[in-house]
């Protein structure tokens, strides 16, 4: 490597050579009498015994890459085995040349340990002084030091350089005016058919009790309305205890909330009937639906909003108004 | 070497030293030493998983799309005929069904992608419990921190690509991570996805992170890594003839050239068993994204589990003033404590010098037990992780061992205030009571597992005086000086099956210290100018 190369060229400490026991052309085997590996490798039998066992190796590794050929284009891709096959072949293919060649340098190549000396990691004072001179006479030089008008220019030239990024940058995205609109901006208006997710829109009748739905606003299910999934519950009379001045948002037992956590987003749909409790599974934040969904557990802080229903004059459920409060998670412009 | 291959060579070499004067710097690389443990191998993992995967994800990128816009799937996956997705799922199942070897690629691709964030974080542990990330080598450290952290960047946008169910719902989250920034977070967010979530351009973005900035980035970083290693040579643990001042080991070439690509084979060799045998992210299984859905008992890939078990732990905090928002259950969980985790990992070298007052520079590796404080640190710090961790999966947990979620989140808050410092005292007290059991071998000698009757009737066992090949000479601990390797009893028969296991890569450990009168000097050393 390149650093280590001129290091080794101008530091001079000299000493980054590999010495190695024995004479200097061949590095004497190491392997004492001691060794459990030692013995059994030396020998001119043990000797081809080894060597046949690392090229059986390499051998094994050819068959198999032929075999992933055959299965490649034999097989047909619909097969189940197709893929744990290929896997298979392209594995032994694999170990074949990593075992042998681990198996070549151990039992072939002569078990030498080497001794290489470090170098400091630090220069000589000199050196050191020697460098900096240098960097202060160049700079010298320049005048940059001296020439007040040509810095404080030549720095104010490479500030304003990255004036052009901002703008480009900041064309990534919507302008941050538009944002909080955006997110405070319900996506229900009022008088919007609750539509299920096929477009049918739902009536008295359709849910039973305890029962819930994802409804989306006039049949708009587009991915891009991340915000809009809602969901219509069906409670018994009596059970839904409304928020002071909420009466009139529920439509005979029906409530509708939205599906959005306010935590971090997931849709919080996992309904229990028994305990009116909805859950969301991303981070287990639970809501209790009786309540005007209050969180009752997990890390969420606010209930889900509310939708407040009516019915059209076709006795469809619609919004009875727009969203109250933005929808999801919270962010800095919220509130 | 036979003649013909000599000349061969060097007609070959002379070619390219006539244009690069390579000749000295090919001799010093192949003299190279490298020290041998099984330890040192774990960053080896993370390099070649790195190479599996730029093999892997050239070969993805010539048939994947990334694009949101909206298709209606024709493939041959049946179940999902017809479907509304986006370009980039369907260009996903494409891969995973209708190219011949395509689906293979892709779960190679994800298990190396697994292994190599696995392999740093593991290698990590070892850099940090042996105190290689002392002086000189903190550049290094700090090197290693951010490939971590581009790491699991990396994994996790490579992971949110195929726009499935599952990691849509974590792209979600990501966004209301994002959002939770006071003051930037709105707008960044919109910068970084175009405007409100989903919207049209977060695949294509994620691609261009995934497949050019942040491998970009990496490939540097890592060549970086590897040049200061190089340069500065490799840390060894201490032994008879190691030194702070020489390196011993085997030389770059032939040994470690050949067990290092033996190893990159046997590597690549075990992602391509899992690729082929173990499926991996089933995305045809989850559907294509949909707001409005989400799966029960969804996890991310492992990495991010620690994130995930944060957002579960942190209570319903929120901050309301002035006109503004903040999500405390947000911003603590995912902005806050991640970046005191990383920022503290990459000042600890920078820490521990200030408070150790260790100005030197340090080659010999620590033994754990001999460093209590550091230890303990450590395993306290891996406590807090591994517990959030768990909590990443406590809905998981829950099912499992059938008890109530809420009770896995009321026991994992305790846990995460509680565990850590137990775990500090007792790994303090387990290297205190190693230290001791060293310096009882030294004092008396290792137990030969012969029994003497005395005269009067009492039994000894006869301890041998520990040989001198068997000390291993600490500076550092004036009060302990010495250490003991190869003593019998359980912890000698543990390590002999560490030893077995081993020595598959490495040559057994020997007696290398070299009298210095035997030793020779390349000549390199000689020709001092």
């Amino acid at each position: 490597m390149s650093t280590h190369d001129s290091a080794g060229g101008e530091s001079l400490t000299g000493n980054t050579s590999a010495s190695a026991p024995g004479d200097t052309g061949r590095p004497a085997k190491r392997t004492s009498a001691k060794s459990p590996t030692g013995p059994e490798d030396v020998g001119p039998r043990a000797d081809k015994r080894s060597e046949r066992l690392v090229a059986t190796c390499f051998g094994v590794s050819s068959l198999a890459a032929i075999a992933f050929l055959v299965v490649f284009w034999a097989l047909p891709k619909t097969d189940v085995a197709y893929t744990p096959l290929l896997g298979v072949c392209l594995a032994v293919s694999l170990f074949g040349v990593g075992v042998g060649a681990i198996l070549w340098a151990k039992k072939i190549m002569p078990d030498e340990e080497a001794v290489q000396e470090r170098h400091p990691m630090y220069s000589t004072p000199e050196d050191a002084a020697k460098t900096a001179a240098v960097f202060a006479e160049g700079t010298e030089k320049t005048g940059f030091a001296r020439r007040r008008l040509l810095r404080y220019s030549f720095l104010g030239a490479m500030g304003t350089l990255a004036l052009p990024i901002v703008p480009i940058i900041s064309d990534l995205g919507v302008h941050p005016r538009g944002n909080a609109r955006q997110l405070k901006t319900s996506p229900w208006k009022k008088g919007d058919r609750l539509t299920t997710e096929e477009g049918a829109p739902v009536r008295i009748g359709d849910l039973e009790y305890g029962g819930i739905l994802t409804v989306f606003p006039n049949g708009n299910t587009s991915p891009s309305n991340s915000l809009a999934p809602t969901v219509l519950i069906r409670l018994r009379a009596g059970e839904n205890q409304p928020r002071p001045g909420r009466e009139t948002w529920e439509v005979d037992g029906h409530v509708a909330y939205s599906a959005i956590c306010t935590h971090a987003g997931c849709p919080a749909k996992l309904y229990e009937q028994q305990t009116h409790h909805m859950l969301c599974p991303c981070h287990q934040s639970t809501f209790l639906v009786t309540e005007h969904c209050r969180p009752i557990f997990g890390p969420a802080a606010r209930p889900l909003p509310q939708l407040p229903l009516a019915l059209d004059n076709e006795g469809f459920f619609v919004a009875g108004a727009a969203y109250q409060e933005p929808l999801g998670p919270s962010f800095w412009e919220r509130s | 070497m036979t003649t013909m291959t000599g000349k061969a060579i060097g007609g070959g070499a002379r070619y390219v030293d006539e244009r690069l004067t390579s000749a000295n710097f090919i001799r010093r690389s192949m003299n190279k030493v490298f020290p041998d443990h099984w330890s040192f191998m774990i960053g080896e993992i993370a390099l070649y998983s790195f190479i599996i995967l730029l093999l892997t994800g050239v070969y993805l990128m010539l048939f994947f799309d990334a694009t949101a816009r909206e298709v209606i799937y024709n493939g041959s996956y049946v179940p999902l005929k017809g479907v509304p997705m986006s370009e980039a799922y369907s260009s996903t199942l494409h891969i995973s069904f209708d190219v011949r070897g395509g689906l293979i690629m892709r779960q190679i691709h994800h298990w190396a992608a697994l292994l190599f964030v696995s392999s740093i974080v593991v290698h990590m542990m070892r850099v940090f419990f042996t105190g290689a990330f002392r002086k000189p080598r903190e550049i290094n450290w700090l090197i290693g921190v951010g490939l971590m952290v581009l790491g699991l960047l990396e994994g996790f946008a490579g992971y949110s690509l195929p726009d499935d169910l599952l990691s849509g719902t974590g792209l979600r989250i990501a966004y209301s991570v994002g959002q939770s920034v006071p003051v930037v977070g709105t707008w960044s967010t919109f910068l970084l996805f175009g405007g409100n979530f989903p919207g049209e351009s977060i695949i294509g973005r994620l691609y261009v992170v995934h497949i050019l900035l942040v491998p970009g980035i990496l490939l540097a970083l890592i060549t970086a890594h590897m040049m200061i290693l190089w340069y500065q040579k490799h840390t060894q643990f201490r032994g008879p003839g190691r030194t702070e001042e020489n390196v011993v080991g085997s030389r770059m070439y032939p040994s470690y050239a050949a067990k290092g690509g033996g190893f990159f084979f046997l590597v690549f060799g075990v992602v391509a068993a899992l690729g082929g045998l173990a499926q991996i992210n089933p995305v045809w299984m989850y559907g294509p994204f949909n707001p409005s859905q989400v799966s029960a008992g969804a996890q991310p890939d492992w990495y991010i589990g620690f994130l995930e078990g944060s957002l579960r732990l942190t209570p319903g905090w929120e901050f309301r003033a002035f006109g503004h928002t903040i999500p405390l259950n947000i911003l603590i969980p995912g902005v806050v404590l991640p970046g005191i985790m990383f920022g503290l990992l990459a000042l600890y070298p920078f820490l521990e010098a200030a408070f150790t007052k260790d100005k030197a520079q340090h080659h010999l590796l620590d033994r754990p037990r001999d460093k209590p404080v550091r230890t303990s640190l450590g395993v306290m710090s891996l406590t807090f992780y591994f517990v959030l961790w768990i909590m990443g999966a406590n809905d998981i947990a829950a099912h499992l061992f059938r008890i109530s979620l809420n009770l896995t989140t009321y026991m994992g808050q305790v846990a995460l205030f509680l565990l850590p410092p137990l775990m500090y005292a007792i790994t303090y007290r387990i290297c205190i009571g190693l230290q001791r059991s060293d310096h009882e071998v030294l004092v008396h000698g290792v137990e030969t597992g012969t029994v003497h009757r005395l005269p009067s009737g009492e039994y000894i066992e006869v301890h041998a005086p520990v040989q001198e090949s068997q000390l291993v000479l600490s500076p550092v601990e004036p009060d302990h000086p010495e250490r003991i390797e190869g003593e019998r009893g359980p912890r000698a028969l543990v390590s002999s099956a560490g030893r077995a296991v081993g020595s598959f890569f490495v040559a057994k450990k020997k007696d290398t210290s070299v009298p210095a009168d035997q030793r020779e000097r390349d000549d390199d050393t000689l020709t001092k100018r």
